[in-house]
């Protein structure tokens, strides 16, 4: 039996215009490449809009990439973020994650009552995310929904191992800041109420 | 130095904390399965078969050029009859007046008195 081929040999040949190969790179990392977008989205009809750019954009380019130190997956977070970015700029309103559209892979095991306060809790966690400059948005997402190293993500945003570090503890002491003033605040209106 | 130390303590806890609810609170999304195939046939469309070696949709192509081809040779064709028939038309009807002129009695010029 052989083995899959490594990235590296199916990028290779996808680099020669192989679709095939093309395709393979596109199961390994569509639904990584859908989930961050989504939750930078937050609503399915621009995470699958935006899923296809990227992917079309890939392909278009695929025989100009060149592995400087970049990893495959790392250019196409890379094209994710900046179409994202994009999509900001043009929309420029936040999009509120409907409750219906709970596609969870995991939870199926969950009661309704744990699947509607992991949701809310979800809700109020990307409310104050969403707060955040575009990059610390990206490092959280990265870090809590795609769980890469600090090293990883480095690569994804051009930045230093170090520099990640630095930037995820001062983005994690925001996020609690804001967090806590989030829930004080809630708490007084549900006092008054 | 231990109000500091408490402070820090304090704050590594919170922040632990959050980290916790993040890494909890984020699940996978998986996308519509429809989707995954569609945008996969879309960017890798299946290949096709294939005759004498050449695939189906280069034959298409082929057919395709072929016709618009022999589609303008007959047009040419034709349009070149079609002037050549006028012209041919007229020829024979200038030929008929000028027979038809030629074949009239003579006409004195002067009434007879």
């Amino acid at each position: 039996m052989t083995s899959p081929l490594s990235d590296e040999d199916v990028l290779n040949l996808a680099a020669e215009g192989d679709r095939e190969a093309f395709g393979q790179l596109y199961d390994r990392y569509v639904e990584r490449i859908y989930n961050y977008i989504y939750y930078r989205t937050g609503n399915h009809h621009d995470a699958e809009d935006l899923t296809a750019r990227v992917f079309s954009r890939a392909m278009k380019h695929i025989t100009n990439y060149q592995d400087r130190g970049v990893p495959f997956s790392a250019w196409l977070y890379r094209i994710a973020h900046n179409l994202v970015a994009n999509w900001h700029r043009d929309n420029s309103r936040r999009q509120e994650m409907p409750l219906e559209d709970g596609y969870w892979v995991t939870g199926d095991t969950e009661l309704p009552e744990a699947q509607l306060m992991r949701t809310e809790e979800q809700r109020l966690l990307l409310e104050i995310i969403r707060e955040l400059p575009e990059d610390r948005q990206q490092l959280v997402i990265l870090k809590f929904v795609e769980h890469l190293s600090n090293a990883e993500i480095g690569k994804i945003m051009g930045r230093t191992e170090g520099a990640i570090k630095s930037l995820y503890h001062r983005t994690l002491l925001a996020l609690r800041d804001e967090l806590e003033a989030l829930e004080r605040n809630r708490k007084r209106g549900n006092g008054h109420g | 130095m231990n109000f500091l130390s408490w402070f820090k303590r304090s704050r590594d806890r919170r922040v632990a904390a959050l980290e916790e609810r993040l890494d909890t609170a984020f699940g996978p999304v998986g996308p519509r399965p429809e989707f995954i195939t569609r945008l996969r046939s879309q960017l890798v469309p299946p290949p096709g078969k294939r005759y004498l070696g050449i695939s189906a949709e280069r034959w298409g192509l082929g057919v395709g050029i072929f016709g618009v081809i022999l589609a303008s040779v007959i047009a040419v064709q034709s349009s070149l009859r079609l002037v050549v028939g006028v012209l041919a038309a007229l020829g024979l009807v200038q030929q008929a007046r000028r027979k038809a002129i030629e074949e009239q009695p003579d006409v004195p010029l002067k009434p007879a008195p």
